[in-house]
């Protein structure tokens, strides 16, 4: 009956676990045959010999018999009366002896029968049991095979790959699902053939964990790609677990693969979105913090330690506080009052830097973040250092009302130019030319200070050699026909004194044209400067302008004695800059001396003195 | 040309820019008004102020040579001097104290600095 269920099982599937449940009705069975099996034989034994015994004696009773009718023949036919008489007592004891002997025989019959009967109800019982048992066996048979389709059932519909091996791990028999999505053929899974749908790159490291779980007897779990029926590789969490009989051997392996493709992808991108978030966070320059309502931090950015030297547990719940300037913190808490209310938190404070040692404005911002009923989680803020902008702001402010103020100042003196030029002037002609020339010279010097970059001052050198280029011909080393120019180069001139001097120039290039040494053919001008030494932050250039016309008592016929070239230098140049400065009229020519603070540092960058 | 409202009035000019300040210096003068000054740097108004000079009135230039006028401005304050700033500047850059006090953009003219001193002129 073993064998007829081994043959009824459809696949190496599940045949052993049916043997131990088949196993204890079917011995009881065979034991209790066994004993009717002895019983019968020793019945047996028994009535043969009855049957023996019972020949033996009929035997006996034919020979008495015959005896008895020979005897009565002969003693009728010859013999004497007591002949007779002796041969009729010996007659009369044969048959007793013979009616003894059949009683026996008739004794032993009856036995015979009565074990015969035993003997056949012994048999009865013995069928009736076997048929018993065959119906019950029978009945187990079904139900096993029941349970076996039910094991095969769950097995193709749970959602994981589910398969089988030997005590030795090599697999014996996979579930549908196995073969639906490997797409492989009935053996192919089989012994270690499964391995080969583990991605190569898992492969080798299945394998030996596979056989380390077998030898140590350990469950096995490992995540690992299998290719499906098209050649994708989906992620799967393979598990296997030792299966031990009654007896504590081990009967089998059952394992499983889990599809967890989704889930893992959804964890990688889940894992790549958050480090591309912390590599943002962390990136950006604003520093970044995490809040709970009434402004209690949670987590603050690197940067917020590295700006302000104070560790993220320090900066959090109020710590953060403690590196905002004492006299906006009140103001920050104020502003976390208002956020519950208004859902956004704005504040503008000053923040610690530790690098630098002082506090630098910051526009503080946070954002709550809300769960699905709009309740508020948490609060995203960040901090922006807004100083330079402010500083910028603050400059820029500076520099427009400068900017107003030059213009204002630029017009009136203009107009002042105007003025002036028009009390000097005969008639509109020369008033014309004149006014002409000083506002190009106030243009050109207006270009100077505006071209200049990253603040760089004008220097000496540059606004002579602009402003005698204007008049005459210069080669590059500032040297012309009848000019030489000597001194320093990068001598810096603050921006307040640019143009009193560039005016001054103007008026003594324009009357050396004009009147003095460049009006003569032989004339020579020579202007020469030198830096006095350095006294603090400031240090005295001197200027000398000199003129040579050539021709004694030329140098006096200038018009108004200088006019208003002279006043810039004998007038102007002393109250606006507080020059000293000397105009002196000699026989063959002009000799006019500047003397004007200039700061010391060369080319440095100009500071908002004007 | 005098002007009886501003004519031997003592007039303090405040200007570093020469060329504004002998201008505005020459038109006082030509309006027959005493000229204190010119002068172009904070310490020099003080040094008059401080002589005991009468002054009347008082233009000043907010910038002279990069250093703000707003000391003296307070002197003058205190000293019950009626005074105008000379300003290119817009009023946003000047000290809240001084919001009422009158300013005169450049260039500026004789009749500018006689509404400086009619009430003076009024009152006395």
């Amino acid at each position: 009956m073993h064998g007829a269920l081994s043959s009824n099982s459809k696949g190496p599937g599940v045949t052993s676990d049916t043997d131990d449940i088949e196993k204890r009705p079917d011995r009881r069975l065979l034991d209790e045959n066994e004993q009717l099996r002895t019983a019968l034989e020793s019945a047996i034994d028994q009535n043969a010999r009855l049957t023996v015994e019972r020949d033996r004696l009929e035997r006996r009773m034919t020979v008495l018999t015959e005896e008895l009718r020979v005897a009565r023949v002969t003693a009728l036919q010859r013999m004497p009366d007591d002949e007779v008489a002796e041969e009729t007592a010996r007659q009369t004891h044969t048959e007793e002896e013979l009616r003894v002997a059949f009683e026996e025989l008739q004794v032993l019959t009856e036995e015979l029968e009565i074990a015969n009967t035993s003997l056949q109800q012994s048999n009865e019982q013995l069928d009736a049991r076997i048929e018993e048992r065959s119906r019950q066996i029978s009945e187990i048979s079904v139900a096993l095979r029941s349970a076996e389709t039910s094991l095969r059932t769950v097995a193709d519909l749970v959602p994981d790959l589910v398969w089988r091996t030997d005590p030795r791990g090599n697999a014996i028999w996979f579930n549908r699902r196995w073969f639906d999505y490997t797409g492989d053929g009935p053996a192919e899974p089989l012994g270690h053939g499964w391995l080969d749908a583990v991605h190569p790159a898992d492969r080798a490291m299945a394998r030996s964990a596979w056989r380390l779980a077998v030898s140590g007897n350990a469950p096995y779990q490992r995540q690992q790609r299998l290719r499906d029926a098209k050649g994708n590789f989906r992620w799967f969490l393979i598990r296997a677990e030792p299966i031990h009989d009654e007896r504590g051997r081990l009967a089998s392996w059952y394992a499983s693969g889990t599809d967890i493709h989704d889930q893992r992808r959804a964890m990688e991108a889940l894992q790549q979105s958050e480090l591309r978030f912390r590599t943002l966070v962390e990136g950006i320059p604003q520093l970044v913090w995490r809040a709970i309502d009434g402004g209690k931090w949670t987590w603050s950015s690197p940067q917020w330690s590295d700006y302000t030297g104070q560790a993220d547990e320090q900066a959090r719940v109020n710590g953060w506080l403690r590196a905002f300037h004492p006299d906006d913190r009140a103001a920050a808490q104020a502003a976390w009052e208002r956020a519950a209310a208004t859902g956004q938190f704005d504040v503008e404070g000053r923040i610690f830097h530790a690098a630098e040692g002082r506090y630098r404005h910051f526009r503080t911002r946070a954002l709550p973040v809300r769960d699905d009923g709009g309740r508020i989680i948490e609060w995203l803020g960040t901090s922006t250092d807004v100083d330079d902008m402010l500083q910028l702001q603050q400059q820029q402010a500076v520099l427009v009302a400068e900017l107003q103020h030059r213009t204002r100042n630029l017009m009136a003196v203009v107009r002042s130019i105007m003025t002036r030029t028009i009390k000097e002037s005969a008639d509109l002609g020369e008033f014309a030319d004149c006014i002409d020339h000083r506002l190009k010279a106030l243009a050109r010097v207006q270009g100077l200070l505006s071209r200049r970059e990253n603040g760089a001052r004008v220097t000496f050198d540059s606004l002579v050699r602009d402003e005698l280029m204007a008049h005459v011909d210069l080669d590059a080393g500032g040297t012309g026909r009848q000019v030489t120019i000597r001194g320093p180069a990068g001598v810096p001139l603050r921006s307040r004194l640019v143009q009193t001097l560039a005016l001054a120039l103007h008026e003594l290039a324009t009357n050396a044209v004009r009147h003095g040494a460049l009006a003569h053919p032989d004339g020579q001008l020579d202007v020469s400067w030198r830096l006095a030494p350095c006294e603090g932050t400031e240090q005295r250039l001197l200027i000398e302008w000199r003129e040579h016309t050539g021709h004694d008592g030329a140098g006096t016929t200038i018009p108004g004695g200088g006019g208003y070239g002279r006043e810039l230098i004998e007038r102007a140049l002393p109250y606006q800059l507080g020059a000293r400065t000397s105009y002196e009229l000699r026989d063959d020519g002009l000799l006019c001396t500047i003397e004007v603070e200039v700061p010391c540092e060369t080319a440095e960058r100009e500071a908002h003195d004007g | 040309m005098a002007d009886r409202s501003i004519a031997g009035r003592r007039i303090l000019v405040v200007e570093d820019e020469y060329l504004l300040a002998d201008d505005l210096a020459q038109e006082l003068r030509d309006a027959g008004a005493e000229v204190l000054g010119p002068v172009a740097t904070v310490g020099d108004a003080q040094t008059i102020i401080g002589s005991g000079e009468q002054v009347d009135a008082a233009v000043l230039d907010v910038n002279l040579r990069g250093e703000m006028v707003f000391p003296l401005a307070d002197e003058l304050t205190a000293r019950r001097v009626p005074f105008a700033f000379i300003t290119g500047y817009d009023s946003t850059t000047l000290p809240p104290r001084f919001a009422d006090t009158p300013r005169f953009a450049k260039p500026i003219n004789v009749a500018l600095i006689k509404t400086l001193i009619g009430p003076l002129a009024a009152g006395g």
